[in-house]
């Protein structure tokens, strides 16, 4: 296949880069930074997809655009630049070179945490987040984001299929080891047997290309989580076994956490009429997406695409990225 | 009886818009009624956000919302004609700096608004921020002595906002001479003015380089210096010093005062009295003031009371003069000088 692959310069698009060239598939790879090629299936494409520019004539002739580029930090203004600004360009330019198959990449984040009961599943039926303005940014731009991707679909009848990774680590992008705050060699174990929403770099991107191969995930959105994923105690201490420095894992109960949360949320509004910026650990609208127990179930992307994600055991063992 | 609320409406509803909507929505001054990007995601989204109804083409905005007030928020190439197409439907312009390229484009615009009946204005909301009034008061009652040097200092690294270095994205600032750098002098420039009087600078002296040595950045550091009423004024705008700040110093005969708009601490510092125990109470004094000073940043911070708190406050002023007829917060002299002043160091530029 021939893939066109936006954000291929960041942490997941490059792996996302990588699995469709070994996978013999003929990638064009969107970056900002000029980029030399050095396998004859990869050819970088330079463009910044806050502006149409001459990328915009290497879409047509691909068989499915992959659409990872999204804005990770930065204000409202600049996340809504870099993941709902940047989608328009790229949706119209796709439009106009009828170049229609689109994987989207969204977000675990776009869900409703607080609707959902704690250790409850949460899959693809789960509902979206109605009030983005009580989430940060990201979640705002990525809802966003994802709205208009299925309106442009609608509009051109494009093949769409929406992608939902949890939260994307490698060995030297690990989250603390899935822990909330870490104080020198500590760190903050919130909802320490709750499981973590994890997916390998590695495992992920193999979902993703295999959702631009298989025609059986048009129409579809699948939630891209590996299987058991560990607890934040879990995980931490399959980390440090393998070598890698992480705190050492403080457990604290979500339910305290979250009473904490509540309680200055109760003040904030009485006293304060909500303006306090407080941290999100103790925001519950931003505290219970990261912490809240849920189950994870993956069983409609391991069907829909084909997909074994590798164990978390096995990666280690493997000393994958 | 309090009076009716004037429809306003905005034109481009990225980055500072954000701001502007924020007050517009809250303000019984002002009836949100349209909202105007090209993005229909962004547009849509604002106005289900903040209220009015989207549109993606300004003309058909102006032609159908009837707005008494249009912000003008878009990146500075498009100010003069938008603001102008404004002013031909009949609406007051409230533009985001820099208003216009050149002072010729500035004039051009008050003529055809005063033509109108209408007013213009170019937004300097620092000018409105707590400490900068506060530190003007404490100059205009003497406290500091006669003034002698006001200083503005804003350390940003601008050079790693890719709106202005990326080759690949346009520049909304390329067409001006002084490049990125330009961009913040309405603010720096507007703040000397606010300290110093209004007088038309003299001796003025710029020297521009580039530390980060980004082509398409241009200069990334300025220092200028002139006289305004007999006070030496210094800006240094830089993108590499660090901390980040935006720090605005006025020293006199009777003492000083420093404020970072960025970090909300205020220090003073008072001319010794020159008694035997001077040096340890002043101490003692500036410790408190650090302390006090600090907490009160932090809180503020907390409570966010940011920086752009000037702006909602010169958008109340505006609305109230509007509705009643008085003067603006920033009539056409004060907002022409700072363009001059802008032109004068601008033209220095290599």
């Amino acid at each position: 296949m021939k893939l066109f692959i936006t954000g291929a310069g960041g942490f997941l698009g490059s792996a996302v880069r990588d699995c469709a060239v070994a996978r013999g598939h003929e990638v064009s790879a969107l970056v900002r930074k000029p980029t030399a090629s050095d396998h004859p299936n990869l050819t970088y494409v330079d463009g910044d997809l806050r502006a149409p520019g001459a990328w915009t004539e290497a879409l047509a002739g691909h068989d499915a655009v992959i659409h990872l580029a999204a804005a990770k930090s930065g204000d409202l203004a600049t996340q809504f630049a870099g993941s709902v600004l940047s989608t328009e360009v790229l949706l119209t330019a796709m439009a106009a070179a009828q170049t229609l198959r689109l994987v989207h990449v969204s977000s675990f984040v776009v869900y409703d945490f607080d609707a959902v009961p704690s250790g409850a599943t949460i899959d693809e039926s789960t509902p979206l987040e109605d009030n983005p303005r009580s989430r940060d940014e990201y979640t705002q731009a990525k809802l966003l984001q994802e709205r208009i991707v299925r309106e442009w679909a609608a509009t051109e009848h494009a093949p769409l299929t929406v992608l939902r990774p949890g939260a994307v680590w490698a060995t030297d992008e690990h989250w603390d080891g899935g822990q909330a705050m870490s104080f020198g060699r500590l760190g903050l174990a919130v909802a320490p047997h709750a499981a973590l929403k994890l997916t390998h770099v590695e495992n992920c991107a193999e979902a993703i290309v295999l959702a631009a191969e298989r025609p059986e995930s048009i129409g579809t959105t699948l939630n891209i989580v590996d299987d058991n994923p560990p607890t934040a105690v879990e995980f931490s201490r399959a980390l440090a076994a393998a070598g890698i420095e992480v705190p050492l894992p403080l457990p604290v109960p979500f339910v305290a956490f979250r009473a904490l949360g509540s309680a200055i949320q109760y003040v904030n509004t009485r006293r304060f009429g909500g303006t306090a910026k407080v941290p999100g650990l103790f925001v519950p609208s931003k505290l219970d997406p990261r912490f809240k127990p849920f189950k994870y179930p993956n069983a409609r992307a391991r069907e829909v695409l084909h997909w074994n994600p590798r164990s978390l055991s096995t990666l280690l063992a493997e000393g994958s990225h | 009886m309090s009076a009716r609320p004037l429809r306003a409406a905005v034109i481009g509803a990225g980055a500072i818009a954000h701001q502007h909507l924020q007050f517009l929505s809250t303000s019984t001054s002002a009836e949100l009624v349209g909202v105007c990007d090209r993005s229909p995601a962004l547009s849509t989204w604002a106005a289900d956000t903040f209220g009015g109804v989207a549109f993606q083409d300004s003309d058909v905005m102006l032609r159908e919302c009837g707005a008494q007030v249009v912000h003008i928020l878009t990146p500075p190439a498009s100010h003069l004609a938008l603001a102008t197409a404004a002013l031909e439907a009949g609406a007051h312009v409230l533009v985001e700096k820099p208003l216009a390229a050149t002072l010729a484009e500035f004039e051009t615009l008050y003529d055809a608004a005063e033509a109108r009946g209408l007013t213009v204005m170019e937004n300097q909301n620092y000018r409105f921020n707590d400490q900068i009034l506060e530190l003007s008061s404490r100059i205009r009652s003497g406290e500091l002595g006669a003034l002698v040097d006001a200083e503005v200092r804003l350390s940003l690294d601008f050079a790693s906002d890719d709106r202005f270095s990326s080759p690949l994205l346009n520049s909304p600032v390329g067409h001006l001479r002084g490049g990125a750098i330009r961009d913040f002098l309405p603010h720096a420039v507007g703040l000397i003015f606010e300290l110093c009087g209004e007088a038309d600078p003299t001796d003025l002296h710029a020297s521009w380089w580039s530390l980060k040595k980004i082509e398409r950045l241009g200069p990334d550091e300025l220092d200028v210096v002139y006289d305004v009423k007999g006070v030496r004024c210094r800006i240094r705008v830089s993108a590499s010093t660090k901390p980040e700040g935006f720090r605005v110093v006025a020293r006199g005969t009777g003492g000083a005062t420093e404020v970072d708009l960025f970090q909300p601490v205020d220090l003073r510092e008072s001319a010794r009295d020159g008694g035997a125990l001077s040096p340890l109470i002043d101490q003692i004094k500036a410790g408190t003031r650090l302390v006090t000073g600090s907490g009160t940043g932090l809180a503020k911070k907390v409570l966010q009371h940011t920086p752009y708190h000037g702006l909602n406050r010169l958008l109340g002023h505006y609305y109230h003069a509007l509705q009643t007829g008085t003067a603006l917060p920033l009539e056409r002299e004060q907002i022409l000088r700072c363009a001059g002043c802008i032109d004068q160091i601008a033209e220095t530029a290599p």
